[in-house]
């Protein structure tokens, strides 16, 4: 990794990480057209921002921040002008309890380690198609948020308010818990 | 008492927002006592690392 480069040499680098840049955005937004967007905001704002590089963190890493910056932008875009949701209208798990709140479909034991079945290609298969289930925004909530971005930081960047992101991720975990044990649990 | 509606709810909002005391001792009196609400927990914990491993492998 070179200490300081000029233009060319970092057009060069981003370019050999376009690819995986985009592999990460679609991941997330599970929608080509938008990670595309996406990740030419980030490599333009790279480029632009490329004395701020310092070496520290690898390139990647570096990129992967930006590009999360530009998704959380699009978000705030996104989610602005709605209303505060509230879980007493509807919470996605309502049906799962009877008028006095017990349980009438009670949840059954998921066998085995989440690592293990990620390495199955057919459990991968199942996991990505119940993702692309979830409507685009709310996916990369659900998505930064389980990959590790604390709460806080994203309500700060995206200005969704902390009521409104936790019912999202209920909601969206909720529809995944479902989609699992449907499509995965369900037939084993 | 809490029921598992509301356990449920807690366990989720739990995964966002840092409970209040009286809260975290609700949902912790009230997991003792009921499997199901264990076993929906562990599901959602289960599932999040399955989107995490999952997210790690795709890149």
């Amino acid at each position: 990794m070179p200490q300081s480069f000029d233009r060319s040499e970092l057009e060069t680098w981003l370019e050999g990480h376009r690819l995986d840049l985009k592999r990460y955005a679609i991941a997330r937004l599970g929608d080509e057209s938008l990670a595309e967007d996406l990740v030419q905001d980030t490599v333009l704002a790279a480029l632009k921002r490329a004395e701020q590089f310092k070496g520290q963190s690898s390139i990647q890493t570096w990129l992967i921040r930006i590009l999360r910056h530009k998704i959380l932008d699009h978000l705030r875009g996104q989610f602005r002008k709605r209303a505060e949701i509230s879980i007493s209208e509807s919470d996605p798990e309502d049906d799962l309890f009877d008028a006095g709140g017990r349980w009438v479909h009670p949840p059954v034991a998921w066998q085995g380690d989440p690592y293990d079945a990620v390495r199955e290609a057919e459990f991968r298969q199942v996991l990505a198609g119940c993702l692309d289930r979830v409507p685009p925004d709310k996916r990369a909530v659900l998505l930064l948020r389980i990959d590790g971005m604390p709460s806080d930081e994203i309500c700060k960047q995206s200005t969704i308010t902390p009521t409104n992101l936790w019912v999202i991720m209920h909601r969206m975990r909720a529809m995944m818990r479902r989609c699992l044990e449907e499509k995965w649990f369900a037939k084993k | 008492m809490l029921s598992c509606r509301e356990a449920t709810r807690l366990i989720a909002r739990s995964m966002e927002t840092p409970l209040t005391l009286a809260e975290r001792i609700a949902l912790a009196f009230h997991l003792v006592m009921c499997r199901f609400c264990r076993r929906y927990r562990k599901q959602l914990q289960w599932l999040d690392r399955a989107i995490e491993a999952h997210l790690a492998t795709s890149e």
